[in-house]
């Protein structure tokens, strides 16, 4: 379980978290909603300890992050997966050597069984093919599904996802969605997503959270969203019905 | 003000990095194979010809000048000798060590402050991956080792080409030449040179990771890192030369 408690973080003069409380129990996929520059990102970040808070705790399998050396928190770290916004590939490394380079650098398998299980998540995400490619000869959306084959090749517990939808068509952003559906129900992977796309919110969440102003504004099951009264929370509905509308 | 606090917060932010760096060599097993041939190999062969090409006009150069200063104070026969030592123990090694750190030192700066802005240091953090050990280890490895053999390589072109302006604009044969530089050799010239590459070796990468992991606000960030890379690193060599210099041959 991942556990968020009066979570406080400023930039400068910018307040952008304002004391988040979060509880995301171990199987949910949880999607946290919100603008752009609502501090999504920066929430996300918490979870991993990229970023510090101010004041608050963040509390990870019963751990609190920010207070272990850094070489319990790489261990910690191990447990989860992290999908970039911009999908954080390694430039100089080709497709294979970016996904299997936790396995790699873990030690603990040898080099076929490397290889097994590199080309197991690349089946997944349907780019066996590429397996040689660079990054810059991949599109957005196949760089998207490297990163989310980077982050699931050691078996995470936890896989949080910036964005994963964003600037792809809507195609390979259908496959990406359940692509984490999958993960979610057939892995047992818990998710922990952060976007503005509402389609992709109502499709493959247990759970959504609306942040705004730097705290939770909204917390409610994906089957009650119809029901809240949240102004901010109804623009987002508003915008899908719209959507479903012209479809 | 802001520039002053600005000083302290790199003084200490490199500092940190030096101690993340010294501390990483626990790991050491995992850079020695792969990662560290790679960087000496960009090093060394990305570096080679520019440092030949400066060498043989250095050598050209100082020959003539030595010739026209020294022509009736000094006799010619010492050419040799009064280029070999300064080759040997402030050309070779500062002249590599500066044009080392217009390309390496930038290089290196311009990769981790790209990896910094498109999130792929973060990435490696959360894989689990130290990326001081992973990005900086091999590098200041390389770094250390690699100087010293551009400096080897420097010397040589240096003295040869030396010796052909001593032939040609001072009438001092070949075999004068190195008959006088051997009369005076001393290995401490040579050691206390090598040394001070290694030094310069590990200052250049050691700076341009620093710059590299303080990049900040995207494209225009990692202009200024690779600068500052190269101002930083150029300005510590010439400082610890002097430090060295007094310290090995006082």
């Amino acid at each position: 379980m991942i556990e968020l408690i009066d979570v406080h973080k400023s930039f400068g003069k910018k307040q952008v978290l304002r004391g988040v409380n979060l509880r995301i129990p171990a199987g949910e996929c949880l999607v946290i909603l919100g603008r752009s520059g609502a501090g999504k990102s920066v929430l996300l970040k918490h979870i991993v300890g990229l970023i510090q808070p101010d004041r608050g705790r963040v509390i990870v399998e019963g751990v609190d992050i920010n207070r272990i050396p850094e070489s319990k928190l790489y261990k910690i770290r191990k447990n989860i997966g992290f999908v970039f916004q911009g999908s954080a590939l390694f430039d100089s490394m080709s497709v294979f050597d970016n996904v299997a380079l936790p396995l790699v650098e873990e030690g603990l398998l040898d080099e076929s069984e490397i290889r097994r299980r590199v080309m197991e998540v690349l089946e997944l995400v349907e780019l066996q093919e590429a397996l040689n490619l660079m990054p810059s000869e991949l599109s957005g959306g196949m760089r998207k599904r490297v990163a989310i084959a980077r982050a699931l090749v050691a078996q995470p517990k936890y896989v949080l996802y910036d964005e994963p939808t964003t600037d792809i068509d809507p195609i390979t952003s259908e496959r990406i969605n359940d692509l984490i559906i999958e993960l979610n129900t057939d892995v047992g992977v818990t998710s922990v997503v952060v976007t503005h796309d509402i389609h992709s919110t109502l499709r493959i969440a247990d759970r959504i959270v609306l942040l705004s102003g730097g705290i939770i504004k909204v917390d409610v099951k994906r089957e009650h969203v119809w029901e809240v009264d949240d102004p901010e929370f109804q623009e987002f509905i508003k915008v899908f019905k719209m959507l479903k509308n012209i479809e | 003000m802001n520039a002053f606090l600005r000083f302290f917060e790199h003084l200490g932010m490199g500092t940190i990095l030096l101690w993340r760096t010294l501390k990483s060599f626990r790991e050491i097993g995992k850079v020695l194979k792969h990662p560290l041939w790679e960087q000496m190999d960009i090093m060394f062969f990305g570096s080679v010809p520019l440092v030949i090409l400066t060498a043989l006009f250095s050598g050209l150069v100082t020959t003539v000048q030595i010739g026209y200063y020294g022509r009736g104070y000094v006799p010619m026969d010492y050419v040799g000798v009064a280029l070999a030592k300064m080759v040997m123990i402030e050309l070779g090694p500062v002249l590599s060590a500066l044009i080392v750190a217009g390309r390496i030192g930038a290089g290196i700066a311009a990769e981790i402050g790209t990896m910094r802005v498109t999130e792929q240091i973060d990435s490696l953090e959360c894989m689990g991956i130290d990326p001081v050990r992973f990005l900086v280890l091999p590098r200041v490895l390389a770094g250390v080792i690699v100087l010293p053999l551009l400096t080897i390589v420097a010397e040589f072109i240096a003295i040869v080409s030396s010796s052909i302006a001593a032939k040609f604009y001072i009438g001092v044969p070949a075999y004068i030449y190195f008959h006088g530089l051997r009369l005076f050799f001393v290995p401490l010239d040579l050691w206390g040179g090598l040394i001070k590459a290694s030094v310069f070796g590990f200052i250049i990468t050691i700076v341009g990771s620093h710059w590299g992991f303080a990049t900040e606000k995207g494209a225009t960030g990692v202009g200024k890192s690779t600068t500052n890379a190269v101002v930083t690193s150029s300005l510590f060599i010439i400082f610890a030369d002097y430090i060295l210099t007094v310290m090995i041959y006082r």
